[in-house]
């Protein structure tokens, strides 16, 4: 059988990496690629017939060849991005632009925050083994030549955001770009991380990215991933998270513009007492595709999550939600709660919803619901009989129906921003 | 003068199921009316059509707000031209804010008649004068629309609604259900402080209790789709005296 395309090009990226390492091979970063690598090679490209991929085709992504941007640290090249985020100008700048590195602050970074070449590190990875069991995770894991390590000292309180801006230009044809980070969040440290995906060109950007956070004992984190980009970027990426004993982590995924995108956000709460929460919002249009596949595991007694995903779709938008909470046997005690919903605007707009729970432990809270539906007539008609048009107040309810999640997000600045720019998706811009 | 409400045989129907049979209304400047009857009789569906519910159909007759046809219009452009419905079931909304909805609503209303929007300030000093008409608390305005509100305070955030939009005619649906004797007083309080010489009021109601605090010109007593009664405030009295059997016995013998 011949190989796709798309598998091609990322053996020979491996390749390319492995030509250069010099003796390094041996160190716990580069063990761990070659672990993933293999496990891609295992498991290769997957097809609809995955479960995992049942409504997601990246059959068009597979078949086409691409450039691998290899990631790589530097000190120049990098001019200071216009594409900052309004609302992050303050946040301390990790700029990755075709794969080139670069921390981007004014002055130095503040006490107890490390910013460094995954390369310099040499602890494993905690999260290696269920990153590797998604094969897109296991391409970033094996293509980061060089990735970002953000440590957090103990006790130390991070107060501005760390901004990861990934930027692709592909002017010179389709471009594969891997993005990998590990946070390390020390005892009763607090950070927050905001990851952002651009591009530029005319060809096709493939962008993987992978964040694997790992929060200690009565710690705190949040990693909020947006994509307000173009049809041109086709986004697969994945955050994965272990919360130590009464340690805390949220992951917010926030979707405007988004041709093709494929979320997977995973908590796994190790320690007693930890609480683990996710959030998502897709505001979608056109063809645009989001898939969030979450996964929650309760893994000993007395852990919370919290899960809330909402959708609007119009036009002949799709998304897709997938939601697992294990409850292992153990976990008396769990509380763990989900809901998705969705809003469809048009007839050709679509939604697959599919909680999944699998409960082990007798003594537990759970729950789920997930709705796909149509504002509520009875609501426009109070609106409408105060003398709001009818169109405004359907923007009026889909905009407070999006609102709900983008007001968990961290950092004011950031909340108005995306509040702003989903009003703007909605056409709600001046309620 | 023109009346500022006319209806003349109105006949509407839900699902094919006819409920208003003919209902002949006549409201002026400077007037309230009330119109009773029992349970089922259709005087909430007469507000609905009113308001331009898109569930019910108008099957005959005419309505007409200051000489101007009000059934070809809609709902929002009813509002405007000064219709207004106090809900007997208010809606609650989440995460649209009073404040916000309001400002919405009372700046398509002056955009309808040609006037700038207000400006923040001088919007929220109206909003707080309002407010005071029905004793709301500022605090209110922050908070999702109806949301977690318990049944007074819905209602007196109709009032408070109606207070910023000054209709010509507000048709009070059900106001007093579900209201103890100090929201009810709070209420009827709000509505009659907005009473003036050119707008005029119709409240829906089931029981009298209401009218000892809103004192109506005319009573109407609703009957199986079609107004059977017209009097005096006395009429209300009579009603709870004898009950509604008494108009039921006697409409059924003329039918």
């Amino acid at each position: 059988m011949s190989m796709l395309p798309l598998t091609t090009s990322i053996h020979e990226a491996y390749s390319s990496i492995a030509s250069k390492l010099n003796g390094s091979a041996s160190k716990p970063f580069h063990v761990q690629r070659e672990q993933a690598f293999e496990e891609f090679s295992r498991v290769g490209i997957p097809t609809v017939r995955s479960e995992e991929f049942k409504y997601t085709n990246v059959m068009p992504l597979a078949s086409l060849s691409w450039h691998h941007a290899q990631p790589a640290w530097s000190d120049e090249g990098i001019a200071p991005a216009d594409t900052s985020l309004p609302g992050m100008e303050h946040a301390i700048r990790i700029d990755v632009h075709n794969g080139s590195i670069r921390v981007n602050s004014t002055g130095s970074l503040p006490e107890g925050l490390r910013i460094c070449p995954l390369t310099e590190v040499d602890a494993a990875d905690p999260n290696a083994a269920v990153i590797s069991g998604n094969p897109f995770g296991a391409v970033s894991l094996a293509l980061a030549s060089e990735g970002i390590c953000i440590d957090v000292a103990d006790n130390a309180v991070i107060s501005v955001p760390v901004h990861v801006c990934v930027q692709s230009d592909a002017s010179n044809g389709d471009l594969l770009s891997t993005t990998r980070i590990l946070v390390r969040v020390g005892r009763c440290a607090q950070v927050d991380i905001v990851e952002s995906h651009h591009s530029s060109g005319n060809a096709k950007v493939l962008d993987l990215s992978l964040c694997s956070v790992h929060v200690a004992e009565s710690a705190n984190a949040s990693y909020v991933k947006i994509i307000d980009d173009g049809t041109r970027l086709a986004h697969i990426g994945q955050v994965s998270a272990i919360v130590e004993r009464t340690g805390n982590f949220a992951s917010h995924s926030v979707n405007l513009a988004a041709g093709f995108v494929r979320n997977d956000a995973q908590i796994r709460l190790a320690g007693q007492g930890s609480q683990g929460f996710l959030y998502g919002v897709s505001v979608l249009n056109t063809n645009e595709y989001v898939d969030n596949h979450t996964v929650v595991d309760h893994m000993v007694p007395h852990c919370h999550s919290e899960e809330l995903y909402k959708g609007v779709y119009d036009d002949s938008s799709m998304g897709v939600f997938n939601g697992k909470i294990f409850v292992r046997p153990q976990a008396q005690k769990t509380t763990a709660y989900q809901s998705s919903h969705s809003l469809l605007l048009s007839n050709k707009a679509q939604v697959n919803a599919k909680p999944q729970l699998e409960i082990w432990a007798d003594d537990v809270k759970c729950s789920h619901g997930a709705t796909t539906g149509q504002l509520n007539e009875d609501a426009l008609y109070y609106l409408q009989a105060r003398g709001i048009e009818r169109a405004k107040a359907v923007s009026m309810l889909t905009y407070a129906f999006a609102a709900e999640v983008v007001d968990k997000l961290p950092h004011e600045e950031l909340r108005s921003y995306i509040l702003q720019r989903t009003a703007e998706k909605l056409g709600a811009q001046d309620l | 003068m023109t009346p500022l409400l006319e209806i003349n045989n109105l006949h509407a129907s839900i699902e094919d199921r006819e409920i208003l049979k003919g209902i002949d209304l006549t409201v002026n400047a400077g007037e309230v009316h009330a119109i009773m009857g029992p349970n089922g009789s259709g005087k909430s569906t007469l507000a609905s059509v009113l308001a331009g519910k898109e569930d019910y159909t108008v099957t005959e007759g005419t309505v007409l707000l200051e000489g101007k046809d009000l059934l070809e219009q809609s709902p929002e452009d009813r509002s405007r031209e000064g219709l207004f419905l106090a809900f007997q079931y208010p809606v609650e909304i989440p995460g649209v804010s009073t404040a916000n909805f309001l400002k919405s609503a009372v700046n398509e209303h002056r955009k309808y008649r040609g006037e700038d929007p207000l400006d923040p300030g001088a919007f929220l000093a109206l909003m707080r004068e309002k407010m005071k008409l029905v004793e709301m608390d500022p605090s209110f305005l922050q908070r999702s629309l109806n949301e977690g509100f318990s049944g007074g305070e819905k209602k007196r955030n109709e009032i408070f609604q109606m207070a910023m939009l000054e209709p010509k005619v507000a048709v009070l649906d059900e106001t007093d259900s579900g209201l103890d004797i100090d929201a009810l007083r709070i209420v009827a309080g709000g509505v009659n402080a907005l009473r003036t010489p050119t707008n005029a009021t119709i409240v829906i109601t089931h029981y009298q209790r209401l009218l000892d605090y809103i004192i109506p010109d005319v009573v109407h007593v609703l009957w199986n789709g079609k107004i059977v009664r017209s009097g005096d405030k006395s009429l209300a009295l009579e009603l709870e005296k004898r009950g509604y059997d008494w108009i039921k016995n006697e409409s059924s013998v003329e039918a």
